[in-house]
C-alpha cells in the first residue's frame, strides 16, 4: 500500500518538474530546425547560388554554431504569416525568426517566449533617393500616400503632429494604390516598418528610394520559441547575447584570436574556454568563440544583410549596444 | 509516521508544482515577496513597518494584477546568501530585491529574470571640493577598495583603458570603504551606483559629495522567478512592462480614471476597454480585465515609482539615466500591447 502510493507521489513529482529538453533532442538529431519567412528580402530569402541568404537566416546560424560548432546545420523551414505560428506551437521548428513582432497577445495567448530581440524595427519614411535630407523639419510641406483610416495613418499623423510639420495626406482605400501613387509621384513618402520598405528597395535594385533613418513606432523583431521549455530559452537568448556583447567589446570575426589574450580583464574572461560558461548551459566552452568566428558579430550580421555592405544602407540606429545611442544591454556574462 | 510527513510533503511541493503559481497565490490571497532586508529607496520597511520601495513596488503591481489589491503582500526578507533558495524552494512566489541578471543566476539555479527594473551599475563617488567634473580626472586619485572583488577589477580595468593610475587603499568590507571614505582616508569611494546614492543620503551634509557620471560596469537588477511556469513568468514580466507602457501613454495613478476615455487604441487595450476578437486581453494572462488599471491606480507608473521613492526629490537623489524611457534618452523599451 505504502509503495503504491509513494509510486503515485514519484509520478505526480516527475510529471511535474519535467520539461521538455528541446535541447537534447536537437543535439541528437544533429541539425537545427528554424522557421524564415519563405521570401523576405535582407531577412530570408533564397539566393542565385540556391543558399538561404538574409539577416534572420544568419541569426539562426548563430544558434547553430552555438550547439554544434558549425553554423550549417541547421534546416531552413519556409513559411508565411498563416503558418509560421503553427508550425512552431506544433513542435515541426525549434525556433521561429520570420520578422515576428514581439507583442503583448502573441506572449501570452499564443504561449510563445522571446529569448530575444534581434531588430528594432518600426515605422519609417520612404521617399526619392534624389532628395537630400538633413532632418525632419525638410520634410514640411510633403504629401503621404497612405491607407484611410488604417493604424499606420494614426501613428504616421501622430508623429508628424508631434514635430508640428505641415504634411497632407492623400487617401487610398487598399496598401497597393497607396504605394501605385507614391510611384507614379503623387506624394512625396510612402510610409511602412523598415523591413517592408527593404523589400521595396530590393524590387527597384535600390536606385530609386531611400530609407529615412527615422523609426517612430513599436515593432521589435524577435526569436520566438515554445512556452515551458527554460533550458532551451537560454539557451537562444545567451547566443544572441554573444554577438550583441562582442560587438560592444570590439570584437569581431577578423580580430578575435589576436582579443583571445586581451589584457581587458572583461574581454579576457568572456573568449576564455576556461571561464566554463558554455557547461553552465550544456554548451561546448568553446560556444563564444565559434559564434563569433563563424558568423561575425551583431555588427558585421548586420552590416552584410541590410546596413553598409547592402544594397539596403539602413542605419543602426536602436540596434547597438546601449553607450552608442542604441538598447542593447546584454547581462553580465559571469 | 516520518514517512508519512516526507510523503505529504512532496504532495504538497508536487500540487504546487502542477497548481501552477497563479492558482497558489490566488488560493492564498496574498503573495509571498522575497524583498531586501533593508535597503532604502528599493525595499525597506518605513517608520509604520510598511514596506516601500521601487522593487517593493514591483510585487506591489504584480498583487494588484492578481488580487486586485496591492497591499495583499507579505514580504520575507532575504540576505544575499539565501535570496535564491527562498525562491528556489517555492517558499516566495517572486523575488524583487535588487539582484543583478547574469549569466549565472539566468541559466544555472533555475530562475528567470523576467525584465529590469533598474539599470545599475559601478560608479565613483568623490567630494564635490575635489574638484572633478568626470571619473576621467581622476588620475593619482586613492581608492578604499576590497582586494579581489570584482569592484576592484572593474575599477583597474578602467583606469588602465584610460591610462590612469589609482592609489589603493586596502580595506576589509564595503562599509569600511564607506566609512574611510567618510573619514576623508581616501578621495574616491566606489561600488554600485544605487549604492553611493543610498550612503550619501545618510552622511551628515550629502550635498557635499557628487556621483561622478561614468558608470563602468553593468548591473541590471530585476525581478526573478523559478523554471518551469511560463504564465507566472508572463504575469510578473507584464506587471512590469504595463508600468513602463503607462509612462509611455503618460497613464498615472491621477489620471487613469479619465484615460478610461482616451482616444488611444494601446491605452484602451491596456486598461481593459477594448477587448481583442478572441477575447480580453486580461484573460489571455488568466487575469481579470482591469489588471493593469489596478497597478496604475493602486502603485503608479515607472516614473511615479521611481520619483517617490529614489527620485531628485528623495534624499536618495537619482536622475533617471539608463532608466528613462527609450524615448527620453534612457533604455527603457517594453512590446507594443497589443
Amino acid at each position: 500500500m505504502l509503495n503504491k502510493f509513494l509510486f503515485f507521489i514519484f509520478l505526480i513529482f516527475f510529471f511535474s518538474s519535467a520539461q521538455s529538453k528541446l535541447l537534447d533532442e536537437i543535439k541528437e538529431r544533429g541539425f537545427l530546425k528554424c522557421g524564415v519567412y519563405q521570401e523576405f528580402y535582407g531577412f530570408s530569402y533564397i539566393n542565385n547560388d540556391n543558399e538561404w541568404q538574409g539577416f534572420d537566416t544568419d541569426i539562426c546560424r548563430v544558434v547553430s554554431s552555438a550547439i554544434f560548432g558549425n553554423p550549417d546545420s541547421v534546416e531552413f523551414f519556409p513559411t508565411t504569416s498563416n503558418s509560421r505560428f503553427v508550425l512552431l506551437y506544433s513542435g515541426e521548428i525549434d525556433m521561429l525568426l520570420s520578422a515576428t513582432t514581439w507583442n503583448y497577445s502573441r506572449d501570452t495567448n499564443l504561449g510563445f517566449e522571446f529569448p530575444a530581440i534581434v531588430f528594432f524595427d518600426g515605422l519609417s519614411i520612404l521617399l526619392k533617393k534624389d532628395i537630400k535630407i538633413s532632418s525632419l523639419s525638410d520634410l514640411d510641406g510633403s504629401i503621404v500616400c497612405i491607407v484611410n483610416e488604417s493604424k499606420k495613418y494614426f501613428l504616421t499623423k501622430k508623429f508628424f503632429d508631434s514635430l508640428n510639420l505641415q504634411i497632407s495626406y492623400l487617401e487610398f482605400q487598399l496598401e497597393l494604390e497607396a504605394f501605385e501613387n507614391f510611384k507614379k509621384n503623387k506624394c512625396d513618402l510612402f510610409i511602412d516598418t523598415v523591413s517592408e520598405l527593404m523589400q521595396k528597395l530590393y524590387v527597384t535594385k535600390n536606385v530609386k528610394y531611400q530609407i529615412l533613418p527615422y523609426v517612430f513606432s513599436k515593432d521589435p523583431l524577435s526569436i520566438a520559441v515554445r512556452h515551458n521549455d527554460d533550458e532551451w530559452r537560454d539557451v537562444v537568448a545567451w547566443s544572441i547575447n554573444v554577438i550583441k556583447l562582442a560587438e560592444k567589446y570590439g570584437i569581431n570575426s577578423l580580430n578575435i584570436d589576436s582579443l583571445k589574450n586581451s589584457k581587458n580583464t572583461e574581454i579576457n574572461t568572456f573568449l576564455n574556454s576556461d571561464s566554463s560558461f558554455g557547461d553552465m548551459i550544456e554548451l561546448d566552452n568553446n560556444f563564444i568563440y565559434n559564434i563569433i568566428k563563424q558568423n561575425g558579430n551583431y555588427g558585421e550580421i548586420f552590416s552584410r544583410n541590410m546596413g553598409e555592405e547592402s544594397i539596403y544602407n539602413i542605419n543602426q540606429g536602436l540596434n547597438q549596444s546601449f553607450d552608442n545611442g542604441g538598447l542593447f544591454y546584454v547581462p553580465p556574462f559571469r | 509516521m516520518k514517512k508519512l510527513i516526507v510523503i505529504l510533503g512532496f504532495l504538497t511541493f508536487s500540487f504546487s508544482s502542477i497548481a501552477g503559481t497563479l492558482d497558489v497565490v490566488k488560493e492564498r490571497g496574498k503573495l509571498m515577496c522575497g524583498s531586501n532586508t533593508g535597503l532604502a529607496g528599493f525595499g525597506n520597511p518605513n517608520d509604520e513597518g510598511v514596506w516601500e520601495g521601487i522593487d517593493v513596488d514591483v510585487c506591489r503591481a504584480v498583487a494588484a494584477a492578481v488580487l486586485g489589491d496591492s497591499m495583499a503582500v507579505e514580504f520575507v526578507p532575504t540576505t544575499s546568501k539565501v535570496r535564491f533558495t527562498v525562491l528556489q524552494s517555492g517558499e516566495i512566489d517572486m523575488l524583487s530585491r535588487n539582484t543583478t541578471w547574469t549569466l549565472q543566476r539566468d541559466v544555472e539555479l533555475g530562475l528567470e529574470f523576467v525584465g529590469v527594473n533598474y539599470y545599475d551599475g559601478q560608479g565613483f563617488m568623490v567630494r564635490k571640493d575635489l574638484g572633478v567634473s568626470s571619473a576621467s580626472e581622476l588620475d593619482g586619485a586613492s581608492v578604499c577598495i576590497q582586494v579581489g572583488t570584482t569592484t576592484e577589477m572593474n575599477l583597474a580595468d578602467y583606469f588602465k583603458a584610460n591610462g590612469m593610475s589609482y592609489e589603493p587603499i586596502p580595506v576589509e568590507t564595503n562599509s569600511e570603504a564607506d566609512a574611510a571614505y567618510l573619514a576623508g582616508r581616501c578621495d574616491i569611494y566606489t561600488t554600485d551606483a544605487s549604492g553611493l546614492y543610498a550612503s550619501r543620503a545618510g552622511y551628515p551634509d550629502p550635498s557635499a559629495h557628487m556621483v561622478l557620471p561614468e558608470i563602468i560596469s553593468k548591473e541590471p537588477l530585476g525581478p526573478a522567478v523559478r523554471h518551469g511556469d511560463s504564465e507566472w513568468a508572463d504575469i510578473v514580466r507584464w506587471s512590469l512592462n504595463a508600468m513602463i507602457i503607462a509612462e509611455e501613454k503618460g497613464i498615472t495613478s491621477a489620471n487613469v480614471d479619465e484615460m478610461l476615455n482616451s482616444k488611444d487604441p494601446e491605452t484602451l487595450r491596456l486598461l481593459g476597454v477594448t477587448k481583442a476578437d478572441t477575447g480580453a486581453y486580461g484573460s489571455w494572462l488568466g487575469l481579470d480585465d482591469d489588471w493593469a488599471y489596478q497597478i496604475i491606480k493602486q502603485v503608479g507608473n515607472y516614473s511615479e515609482s521611481f520619483e517617490k521613492h529614489i527620485g531628485v526629490n528623495t534624499p536618495i537623489n537619482i536622475a533617471r539615466g539608463l532608466n528613462a524611457l527609450y524615448k527620453d534618452g534612457g533604455i527603457l523599451y517594453a512590446p507594443p500591447f497589443r
